[in-house]
């Protein structure tokens, strides 16, 4: 059984007046996937999330009833990019290209709230 | 939802379907993002050598990024210039070259992040990168 992953991104954009613009991503096909799923209760500070190098990506999806701010990073040492804060969570992809590891600093443990990474 | 006059409102969301060794399909169909105040931004460049600066229009709460088929540089996502990152493309032999892929911002929105772009010889990437904030 070959091991399969095919992910797009769907939404739109709208304006006054101005009508509606549709998001259809590219359908990013990945015909070697890695399917895994992990699922953390996120520790105060750095977490490393490992993954096979082999993987092409991520969906993460961080729970927007916590009240964490959250961020993206190579290594700990990174300044990275905040992906999420009390409130605004939610779902998105990440393309990994031979990466075996990446970090999420939490800024306090999510005691209680999941962060659930599905490998492909 | 209704838009403030002079932005745009959003709703972004991932579908996938994915399939295990044992033939288990998992479909993936995420909860939906919506932004009453995105903003009107995106942009399609060739990146050039180096840390490229990708300025974040006030509002955003994300960003859908693609890498076209004729992407052929190391890619890799940071926060600012002097980041490990994340290493997210490769050349174009080693078919990890295009891609999509989106990130999400917590309620204030960085002023910017940064792509490095590595090709081999230096040069500027042939293929088109495109950012469509929301």
């Amino acid at each position: 059984m070959s091991l399969t992953a095919s992910v797009n991104i769907k939404g739109y954009i709208q304006a006054l007046g101005a009508g509606r613009v549709e998001i259809d991503s590219i359908v990013f096909d990945e015909a070697t996937a890695i399917p895994t799923k992990v699922v953390l209760e996120l520790a105060s500070g750095a977490n490393t999330i490992s993954c096979s190098s082999s993987c092409r990506g991520v969906i993460i999806t961080n729970n927007p009833a916590s009240t964490r701010t959250k961020t993206l990073k190579g290594v700990a040492g990174d300044t990275g990019i905040v992906i999420a804060s009390s409130g605004f969570g939610g779902t998105f992809v990440l393309l990994l290209d031979t990466v075996t590891s990446f970090v999420i600093n939490c800024s306090g443990a999510d005691t209680g709230i999941l962060t659930e990474f599905q490998f492909f | 939802m209704a838009a403030i006059p002079g932005t745009k409102i959003s709703s972004v969301y991932v579908n996938a379907t994915i399939t295990d060794s044992l033939g288990i399909v998992t479909e993936i169909t995420s909860l939906v993002t919506e932004n009453p105040v995105a903003p009107i931004g995106s942009s399609r460049i060739k990146l050039p050598d180096g840390n490229n600066t990708i300025i974040v229009p006030s509002g955003s709460r994300g960003v859908i990024i693609t890498f076209n088929d004729d992407c052929d540089s190391f890619k890799t996502l940071k926060g600012v210039a002097g980041d490990t990152g994340i290493q997210v493309a490769s050349p174009f032999l080693s078919v990890r070259n295009s891609g999509v892929f989106m990130l999400l911002f917590g309620a204030s929105p960085p002023a910017s992040f940064v792509i490095g772009s590595v090709l081999a010889p230096a040069g500027i990437d042939p293929g088109f990168t495109e950012f469509l904030f929301f």
